[in-house]
Formats: structure tokens, sequence, C-alpha cells
């Protein structure tokens, strides 16, 4: 089953379960995917006509009707292979003698997102900054998988989304619509396809609105759907999460995912995050910055390969270190680490999670969280 | 209306939308229609009025004046706040090579409309006094004036003083064509003239009077006078006398001595004058007012008031009040106020203007800020250093040196501006712009104005080839060197060779530009 055919699958299960949001996203996602004004054309009536029927019987029909429709015009369209889109190799960048960033090595592949995790001040805006072309890099190579000009039209095919957001002056809708026609959209699918991205992203009912009425959420997903009209190659984020509340935060990780994973446009994604766990759940990636250093999740880098064989657990207890450490000896402890409140329990390879949790139950230990960080990047900022 | 148009822009020319150039164009156009229409109201002649030739003519009211600036700085700031609302380049969207001179060209165009409502007025202000006649029925008025303008008072063409071996000679009569006349003859007034006159033709016309004297063609004289008082009458002007009157108070055959007066306007006071008497223009004893000594009463009128005692003219022709409306006309054709060189300096203005806004919308607010507090203490360091080096070269030489504070100011600020050219170039095959931004700012306002900069510099050293002597009158002679004539005739085409040069090299350099905001920032 090809990627496309399990999105339209996703896509007919949540019609089915009358999630009708994130039904209509997908078919706003499929929509884009024709790159067909006919289909923009019918997208956007369903759009009216959902706005003017939110409660009807018929919503389910109406979706169904074009999500066949869309899925009998993309089917006979050639998926993208997914190629690498950007190599870094040793790349550094020198500030000054108190702080350099590297050697960092990446390859980003189309469809696929990297998180760059880290605390701050350890090179992860840095490291945006030199992917698209902001900063110079003291050595080291970028090499972009792609045609361009010169590096003004480098520039515009790298989407850098900085933290701190300029103003939008103006009226949303107007802005995203001089966005579309400066990347030469035809004034026939200007609005319609301006339309669908503000739809897609949940704006329609904020198109009108001036920038300084609008939340941190809303501004956020305003880039995005900028971004989205701009065609990019490789989207670089910084800090997407940071202002969102846990809800927003998820839906934004999942429209990168739609947007990196489209089986016909897609895109690669560089994002930065404090935000560890919802990083590593979207990201195909994660790369952990420690005072400007590289350390790979998913490495093949020996050193990261003997700490992946240990399990660790973080957890949250009221008994002291002293009496834990007792206990939990016993059960393969190597290492207990009490880090602000939590505990970091470093334990041999061969010990599992139910075996851990068979410890607690027998010996009664109160825990009030617990999660296994064998395979997180948290684990290095506790090393 | 304006909206679908601005929305028809917003999906097919992007560019166009974000300068918002159709609004402000026709904005500025409308407001400069204004200008023209209450220049052309304005413009209309008034045989009225009597204005000293001597003083800025009122061509342009001082509110006029101010009503378009403040206009201008409205309509300027205003757009501004709207055009920098989106800005394409800074956030790195796809441009066409010559995206950024489209560009700067249409700033231009709006800043050149947005800088004409003076001269619009100027101009529809002249329009108006040219066509009120054909240009050649105009000329044709004009001599009818200037022609009589010998039977009224006015000015003598000869001096009674002639200077034999460094002495005033006092004499009392002319020769001419062969015939004694005394200086105060009718064939030794002169004429009056306008600029729209031919110079050749004013001598003919003039030797025709005199001819038309000598041979007594009374009926010519006659026929000028008609002419003339049809053309007061037809001004609604008033005069005191006819035609006929005229003549016969004016002419004396053969040889002209004896004539009455003709006042030029019926308010004009006469003063004494004696034409034996040693005028000396500086000499407080020869002012003097009409205390009766003099003034002959056969042809003034004397009023008393309880101040003064004032002499008016018995006879007299509105011809202050023709004149001055006559060569508000002739002007009008020769030297209008809405000439080459208030348009060039309009649209240098204007260019100027348009690369303060063009390289605001390439760079930043912020090197945009910097380059010009930081191109303002340069400015000061250079005049002071200038100031100082010339004073020293002064002190410490006896030659006359070509050289002042101003010519070294403005050559330092030559150099200066071809060292950051180069900077410039460098910077473009650097890995990042640092400094480069406020760098380009500073390149951008002043690179328009470096060659009428290098040629002002050239033409005032020139200017100290130029040699003077003290003649024989004891006046100053000025001998203009070859090279120094050669640069005041180029003048304008240098200007107008640097428009072109600006256009040419704007289209490279906005390419340049493209390239240099493609590299890393640091």
């Amino acid at each position: 089953m090809t990627d496309f055919q399990k999105s339209f699958e996703e896509a007919q299960s949540l019609i089915k379960f009358e999630d009708y949001t994130l039904a209509t996203k997908r078919i706003i996602d499929f929509t884009l995917d024709t790159q067909e004004i006919s289909y923009y054309r019918k997208a956007n009536a369903l759009l009216n006509w959902l706005d003017a029927n939110e409660n009807s019987a018929e919503i389910s029909k109406k979706l169904n009707s074009l999500l066949t429709e869309l899925y009998e015009a993309l089917s006979a369209k050639k998926v993208k292979s997914k190629e690498k889109i950007l190599s870094a190799s040793q790349l550094s960048k020198k500030y000054s003698a108190s702080f350099a960033l590297g050697p960092i090595d990446l390859d980003l592949y189309e469809g696929d997102i990297i998180g760059l995790v880290g605390e701050n001040g350890n090179g992860k805006t840095t490291l945006l900054r030199l992917l698209c072309g902001e900063l110079y890099a003291t050595s080291g190579n970028i090499d972009y998988n792609f045609a361009y000009d010169d590096t003004y039209d480098l520039r515009t095919k790298l989407v850098y989304i900085p933290q701190r957001n300029d103003t939008w002056q103006g009226s949303m809708y107007e802005n995203l619509v001089f966005i579309a026609a400066s990347y030469g959209y035809s004034p026939q699918e200007n609005n319609l396809i301006v339309e669908l991205i503000i739809a897609r992203l949940g704006l329609r009912k904020f198109r009108l609105h001036k920038w300084k009425d609008l939340s941190s959420g809303y501004k956020m997903r305003f880039e995005l759907a900028r971004m989205l009209l701009r065609k990019p190659r490789v989207l670089l984020i910084d800090e997407p999460l940071a202002n969102l509340d846990i809800l927003a935060q998820q839906t934004v990780l999942e429209d990168f995912r739609a947007i990196a994973k489209s089986p016909f446009r897609p895109v690669g994604i560089i994002l930065s995050s404090q935000q560890l766990y919802e990083v590593e759940k979207t990201s195909d990636q994660v790369v952990f910055l420690k005072q400007g250093k590289q350390k790979n999740l998913h490495s093949k880098d020996s050193h990261d390969e003997i700490q992946e064989k240990h399990f660790v657990i973080e957890f949250d207890s009221e008994w002291s270190q002293a009496k834990l450490n007792n206990i939990l000896k016993d059960a393969g402890l190597i290492n207990l680490q009490f880090n602000g409140g939590t505990y970091i329990a470093t334990f041999k390879s061969s010990v599992t999670m139910n075996e851990f949790m068979g410890t607690v139950i027998k010996n009664n230990i109160p825990l009030s969280y617990m999660r296994n960080i064998s395979n997180s990047t948290r684990r290095f900022f506790v090393s | 209306m304006l909206k679908k148009i601005q929305n028809y822009l917003l999906l097919n020319h992007p560019l166009l939308w974000n300068i918002k150039f159709v609004p402000v164009f026709i904005i500025t156009v409308l407001i400069n229609i204004l200008f023209f229409i209450s220049g052309y109201v304005d413009g209309k002649i008034d045989y009225t009025k009597t204005v000293d030739s001597y003083r800025f003519n009122d061509t342009m009211p001082e509110s006029v004046v101010f009503l378009a600036i403040i206009l201008s700085s409205i309509v300027l700031i205003l757009w501004i706040v709207f055009y920098i609302r989106n800005n394409a380049f800074k956030t790195f969207y796809p441009k066409k090579k010559a995206s950024l001179f489209k560009e700067w060209i249409l700033i231009l165009i709006l800043c050149i409309i947005n800088c004409s409502y003076i001269v619009s007025f100027m101009y529809a202000y002249e329009l108006r006094a040219r066509n009120y006649y054909e240009k050649e029925e105009l000329i044709r008025r004009l001599d009818v004036i200037s022609k009589a303008s010998i039977f009224i008072d006015g000015g003598y063409e000869r001096s009674q003083d002639t200077i034999i071996k460094d002495k005033k000679i006092r004499r009392k009569n002319f020769i001419y064509d062969g015939k004694t006349y005394q200086f105060g003859s009718l064939l030794n007034k002169t004429m009056e003239t306008f600029s729209l006159q031919e110079r050749a033709k004013d001598s003919i016309t003039l030797r025709k009077i005199r001819r038309w004297l000598i041979n007594n063609k009374k009926d010519s004289v006659c026929k000028t006078f008609k002419e003339y008082m049809g053309l007061l009458k037809e001004h609604s002007l008033q005069s005191s006398i006819n035609s006929e009157q005229w003549l016969e108070l004016v002419y004396n055959y053969p040889n002209f001595n004896n004539y009455m007066i003709i006042g030029n306007d019926s308010r004009n006071p006469v003063y004494a004058y004696d034409l034996d008497r040693n005028y000396d223009e500086y000499s407080e004893e020869s002012v003097y007012y009409g205390n009766g000594k003099g003034i002959d009463l056969t042809m003034n009128i004397r009023k008393i008031t309880e101040e003064d005692t004032t002499y008016f003219p018995k006879y007299y022709v509105s011809n202050d009040k023709l004149k001055t409306a006559y060569g508000a006309m002739s002007k009008a054709w020769t030297n209008p106020d809405a000439n080459a060189a208030v348009w060039a300096g309009v649209i240098y203005f204007a260019i100027g203007m348009s690369m303060l806004l063009f390289s605001f919308r390439v760079t930043s607010g912020k090197s945009w800020l910097i380059a010009g507090i930081a191109g303002g203490i340069v400015v000061i360091i250079t005049s002071l250093l200038s100031i100082i080096i010339t004073k020293v070269i002064h002190r410490n030489t006896d030659y006359n040196l070509i050289i002042n504070n101003e010519h070294l100011f403005l050559a330092i600020w030559v150099v200066i501006v071809l060292v950051l050219l180069a900077y410039y170039f460098i910077t473009l095959r650097k890995k990042a712009k640092s400094k480069s931004a406020i760098v380009l700012n500073i390149l951008i306002w002043l690179l328009p104005f470096l060659l009428p900069v290098s040629y002002f510099i050239v033409y005032d050293y020139a200017d100290s080839l130029n040699t003077s002597y003290r003649n024989v009158h004891d006046e100053y002679i000025t001998v203009e060197h070859p090279f120094y004539t050669w640069l005041s005739e180029y003048l304008g085409i240098m200007l107008f060779i640097n428009l072109i040069l600006i256009i040419v090299y704007m289209y490279f350099f906005t390419i340049m530009i493209k390239k240099w905001k493609g590299i890393a920032e640091a």
C-alpha cells in the first residue's frame, strides 16, 4: 500500500467517524496535490457549503464524494520519489572564542522532518540560520540538491521562519494573495489557492483580521500559510511551538507532518524546539545540540550506540535517592541521578520496562510520573 | 473602481500593487491638474498692475509654494505608510532580473509627479500669458508699444558727458544723419523694448522712427499713436489725450526739441529734471522731490496735500500698465520661469527622493538610519578637514591657489564615494554582507550626483583660468578661458547625459543589489 493510499483510507475513516475538521484538511491537501484549478473550485465550493451547513446530515456524503473524485484524479498521478534535498558536512560556525557550532553532519530528504533540540544558547538557531543562508559557514559545506540561479534565488527556496516574526501590515488575506501573486500563481488560481490554504490551517474566520488582533498560535499559522504559498524546498522553523498551548502544539506538529509527507509535493523540514517529546514523536530524526556539538538520536556513531544499549527511565517519586538506589540496585541499576525533582535511572540494556515496573510494584515504590527515555534525546540533557 | 483596479493589480502585477502606483499616480496627477488650473486662472494678465521689473515677479505666490510643499509631503508620507506594508525583496520572494530596476523607475515616476506641483502652476501661469495672442500678433503689438514709447516720458540714448583724456566734457548737442540736434531732442530718446523682439529688429525700428521724424512722416507717427490708443482702449486703460492731441503735443518738426512730456501713468509723481543738470545718482543733492523748481506747470498738475506738494503729469497714457502686461506676455515666451533648468531641478530632486526611498526598501530602516547619521558625521569631519587644510595651504604659500574649502570638501566626497564603490564590489565576492548595507545606502544616495559634482569642481577650476582686467572706463572685463566656455555650454547636456547614465547604471546596479541581498548577513 502506497503512502497515498494510506492517506486516502485515513481520510475515509475520518469521515466515517465524523471527524470532519481533520477530514476537510486531508481533502484540502489532496486538492492542492492535484494542482488543478477545477478541483480548487470544487473544494472551495465545498468549504463555502460547509460554512453555511455546519450541522447538515449531508456533510459526510459531500466530503466522500469529493474525496473519491480526488482519489481518482490523483491515482493517475505519479508519486514523487523522495530525494535527498540538503546535505551538510563538517559544517561549523565560529562566533567567538567562547562559542563555536559544529562540526555538524546532516542529510535531509524530501518528506522528512528533522527536530533540533538542546538547551538555550547551544546553537539551534545558528544552525537553522546557516542552513537558510543567513549566516555563512566558517568551514564545511552545505549542498542543496536542487537548481537555483544565484544565492538570492536559493534563499527564495529555503524558507526560514524565525522565532520572532515580523509584524504583518494590512489584512491577512491581502498579504497572502500578494505572496501567491509574487510566487507566480495565476490570477485565476490565486484567490482559490489562498482560500484553500487559509482553510487548511483553520484560519477562515481570521482572514480579514489584523496582525495585532491575532494570538501567537494564529500568528504562527499565518506564517505557515505564507510558507505553504512559497512552495519551499526546505522549510526551517525556529521554535514553532514556543508560546503555543498543548493543543495548538499538536495541531501545528500534525500540520508539519502532513505538509512534509505529501506524496506529491514532499517538503524537507527542520525545526527546533524545547518540546522534546512532541518533537520526537513527529520527527524522523532528532539532532541534539550541546555547546554546539551534535548528538543524533538515531545515530550510527559508535559512542551513541553504547549509550543506546542502556535502559533509561525518568520518574518522579517522593522517596529519597538513597532508598531508591538500594532497591533498584538489585534490578540492574547502573546509575541514579536526581535532577531537580525528577529521577533518571540508568539500567543495563537487558532490563525491560516490565521488569522495572515489576520492581516498583514489588517494593511498593510510590510513583507520580514515569517515562522510558532510552530512545529520547532527554537522556542527552542529563548525561 | 479604485478597489477593483488595485485587486486586478494585486493578482496580475503585484509590484504595481505593492508600490500603490495607481492610487498615488491618480492623486498626484489630480493635484497637478488642480495646480495647473490654479496657475492658468492666476495667470490672467492684469492690466491694472505695474510691477517693478527688478523685483522677482509674482509668477509664484508664496501661498502656492507653501501649499505645494504641504501637499507633496502629505502624499509622500501616506504613500510610504502603505508602500512599506509589504516588502517582497526583504522577505526573499522571487524577483526577476529587472524587477528592482522596475521598482525604482516606478518610484521615480511617482516622485517626479509629486514634486511637480509648483512647476505645473508656473507652466500654466505662463501658458495663459502665451495663449492671449499668437506670437506674431504679440510681436506686432510689442512693436507698437516700442514705437510709441519714444514719444512718452523716458530716457535718452546719448550721454551728455564724454570722457576725453580722463576729463569729463559736457556737451549739449549730437549729430545724427549729418544734422545737429540737442540732447533733449526726440531723436535722442530711447525706445522701450521687449525680450520677444529681435535685437536686430529693435535697431531697425528705432531707425525707422527717426527717419519718420527727419522726413516729417507725421502720418506714420499718427498711425502708430492710433494703434497704441487702440491697445489702451482694448484693455480699458486710461489716457488723458487722444492720438491727435498726442501728436499735437509732441510733434515739433524739424528739431523735436520743444515737446510736452507725456507721462507713463496718471499717478506717477513728476520730479524736476533738467537736461543740463549735473546728475549724479549717488549724490544726495541731486535727489530732490518736486519742490516746484524746474517743474513745468504747462504739462504738470500740482497737487497740494497737508503733508506735501506733489506734481503729476497733465498729459499721460497708461504706458506703465501696458508695458507690465505685455512684458509679462513677452517674458512668458522668451524666458519662462517653468524652463528646462527648473525641470532639471525637479527631476534631480525627485531622483534624490527616489533614491532615499529605494535604499530604504532594499536595505533596512536600521542601516538607512545609520547611513544617514554616519554620513552626517563624515560630512562634519570632511568639511572641518577641508577648511583646515585650505587654511594651512593658504598660510604657507604666496601663490594664489585655485583650491578652496568647498572644492576640497567635494573632492574628498568624490573620493569617498569611489572608495565605497570599490568596497561594495569587494563585498559582492565575500561570504558576508557585514556593514555593506550602510555603504550601499550611501552609494545609492550619492552616485547620481557624482558626475555633476565632479563637473562642478572642474567648472570652478576652469573659472579660475578666466582672466579679467579693468578697461579705460574703469569697468571689469572678464575674458573667459575656452575650457570654461566649453564647460558652460555643455552644462545642460552634462545634466541630461547624467540622467541617462543614472538610468543605465541603475539597471546594472539593481541586478547587483539583488545578488548582494543573497549574501549571508554575517
